[in-house]
């Protein structure tokens, strides 16, 4: 049974956290791409496509995030925005990962606050599928 | 070292690549959806609420510009009135003032005019009256009555 009548998407697109990390995404992914080297901790435990992978990844997260927030409100710049943020959280995933590999608990501070961005993100990504699901359902 | 190497590429590679993989694929979704000019059903819907919203508001707003025009309007008009009236008002009592003012005049002009004649009545009716004495009583108006009087000649 669809659901009839207007759709209340009460979650914003426009967080500055969010805004800010997809920009600092963006700026990283082509550092590291064209002059910066990888993360010790990443190039210690994972081969180096999968370093390249990472900064690809970065790069491609960062972009289709601020396009996503660029376009006005649709389903399809939830779907871009979701698709950022899963494709962020992976890269978190995989620094964060490499971090706890290498450092350890030395790297607490660095370690909880990639934990605190992925956390945030998967937060975010379970919002928008909420709001996808609500649409989808008022379309029939 | 190198089987624990392999088990953090297997399992961060795996989830980060999983991720861009998963991610890519909504991209292109997306992107195909658009190239192909069939929006998604849930972009139709939800830019149609859009749309209705922005039309609702826009709609709202002109109403409100028109609204306030019409009240700026008509309060000119008032205060047109108002100034109108007023100086229609203030024209009138001056009317009425210098209306006034002449029927004073007039009605002592009257009480003087009879008073002359009353005194010429006497005076023509007096043995001792003088053609000059008249005249000068009609000219400077009969003062205190005596005017007319004229000594008795000789």
């Amino acid at each position: 049974m669809a659901e009839r009548g207007p759709v209340l998407v009460v979650s914003g697109r426009h967080q500055p956290h969010e805004l800010f990390a997809f920009a600092a995404q963006t700026l990283l992914g082509i550092a590291y791409l064209v002059t910066v080297p990888a993360p010790a901790s990443v190039s210690a435990v994972v081969p180096a496509w999968l370093a390249l992978l990472w900064s690809v990844g970065l790069l491609l997260a960062g972009v289709t995030g601020l396009i996503a927030a660029k376009l006005r409100m649709s389903a399809a710049a939830l779907t871009l925005e979701h698709a950022a943020l899963v494709i962020s959280t992976g890269m978190l995933f995989l620094i964060g990962g490499a971090s706890v590999a290498v450092n350890g608990v030395r790297a607490a501070f660095g370690i909880a606050m990639i934990a605190a961005w992925a956390g945030a993100n998967v937060w975010r990504i379970r919002q928008i599928s909420h709001d996808l699901k609500k649409i989808r359902n008022a379309g029939g | 070292m190198a089987s624990a190497a392999d088990a953090w590429t297997v399992v961060l590679g795996g989830g980060s690549a999983g991720a861009v993989i998963y991610g890519l694929a909504m991209i292109v979704k997306v992107i195909v959806a658009w190239r192909s000019g069939r929006p998604l059903v849930q972009a139709t819907v939800s830019q149609r609420l859009d749309e209705r919203a922005l039309r609702l508001v826009e709609r709202a707003e002109r109403s409100a510009d028109e609204a306030q025009k019409d009240a700026e309007q008509a309060r000119q008009e008032a205060a047109k009135t108002r100034s109108e009236a007023r100086k229609e008002i203030s024209e009138a009592r001056e009317e009425a003032t210098l209306a006034r003012r002449e029927a004073s005049d007039a009605r002592r002009a009257a009480e003087d005019a009879e008073r002359t004649v009353r005194a010429l009545k006497s005076a023509i009716l007096s043995p001792y009256a003088t053609v000059e004495g008249l005249r000068q009583m009609v000219a400077e108006g009969p003062g205190n009555g005596t005017v007319a009087r004229h000594p008795t000649p000789g």
